[in-house]
């Protein structure tokens, strides 16, 4: 019988090592998505499970300012009701008053608009003129970032 | 020639141990990162309130003299002024030029308006600003959908600043005097 005279050495295998590497590359890939979209911005309204803001692929951050939420039944001014939208959607009032005055009391002269994205723009309209009679001068409309969860 | 001092092979070292205590540490951060995110990420789209109709300051000299995009339930209507190119022409000389965009599969056409708003880019590339003139009975979603597509397209930044102004036919919202 004829030997071979190269003979293959079997390798060696390290099964642990071999398994840690794409485990942690899978971790680390996790890790960065998981950074990327980490947000701890809370839920508006969790009263309102009808509530639901529009979605915009915009990135920018979301200042703390007064924040004024427009949902299809209620004006509210930092979680307070100040408004009925109905009255407001059904009148031609150009200024909603309730928020003027409540408005006209807070140092901020910023606010962040909140509005349901059902909400139609002649209710936004007044809100936003409201505010900036109300000599607020920077003013945000405020939607769930697609860059999240 | 066989080297009489060859160094002496080193065993590999067992990366297992360092490797171990990075996935730990990954193990204890993600738990803690998902915890604590939240599915909630939101962002803020600056506006200003506009004026009248064909109304607001004039931009920059160009040939885009102003931009405005009327949103109605039926669709889109881009209104581009542009100045005329004629030797006699003033600087208010401009010709107002629409594009209707109707709504496809129930939604405003924001692809149709951004590569009309690219084209007017690539006609003059100084013009900064664009006017919303939403109807009364458009949506928040869809005014942020226009938004949204006003401020970024395919080919980059689109409009920097966006007003938002009164639809056609509707009172001029003009800030200034308190009720």
């Amino acid at each position: 019988m004829r030997r071979r005279l190269v003979v293959r050495r079997p390798a060696v295998l390290h099964h642990g090592q071999a398994a840690y590497a794409p485990l942690v590359d899978m971790l680390t890939i996790l890790l960065f998505f998981i950074l990327k979209s980490f947000s701890m911005d809370t839920p508006i309204r969790p009263d309102d499970p009808t509530f639901r803001l529009p979605a915009s692929a915009g990135r920018e951050y979301v200042a703390k300012v007064t924040r004024i939420d427009v949902t299809g039944d209620a004006i509210y001014v930092d979680g307070e009701r100040a408004a009925s939208s109905t009255f407001y959607l059904e009148h031609d009032d150009e200024i909603v008053q309730e928020l003027y005055e409540r408005l006209q009391g807070t140092a901020s002269r910023s606010a962040n608009v909140r509005a349901d994205g059902r909400v139609p723009w002649r209710l936004l309209r007044k809100v936003v003129y409201t505010a900036q009679v109300a000599r607020v001068e920077t003013l945000d409309l405020v939607a769930v970032s697609r860059s999240g969860l | 020639m066989r080297r009489l001092l060859a160094p002496a092979r080193a065993s590999d070292p067992d990366l297992r141990p360092g490797l171990l205590s990075i996935a730990c540490l990954l193990f204890i951060l993600l738990p803690c990162l998902l915890l604590t995110t939240s599915l909630y990420k939101l962002t803020s789209l600056p506006f200003r309130l506009g004026g009248g109709e064909g109304g607001g300051e004039p931009e920059v000299p160009g040939v885009v003299s102003g931009l405005e995009v009327l949103v109605d339930p039926d669709g889109l209507v881009l209104r581009a002024a542009l100045r005329t190119r004629d030797a006699n022409a003033g600087a208010e000389d401009v010709v107002w030029n629409e594009t209707p965009l109707p709504h496809r599969d129930g939604a405003p056409d924001t692809v149709g308006l951004q590569a009309r708003l690219g084209a007017l880019r690539r006609l003059d590339a100084a013009w900064k600003r664009v006017t919303v003139r939403p109807d009364d009975r458009v949506s928040t979603d869809d005014l942020v959908l226009v938004m949204d597509a006003l401020r970024e397209g395919p080919e980059g930044v689109l409009a920097e600043e966006i007003l938002l102004g009164d639809g056609p036919g509707a009172r001029a919202l003009v800030p200034g005097s308190a009720p």
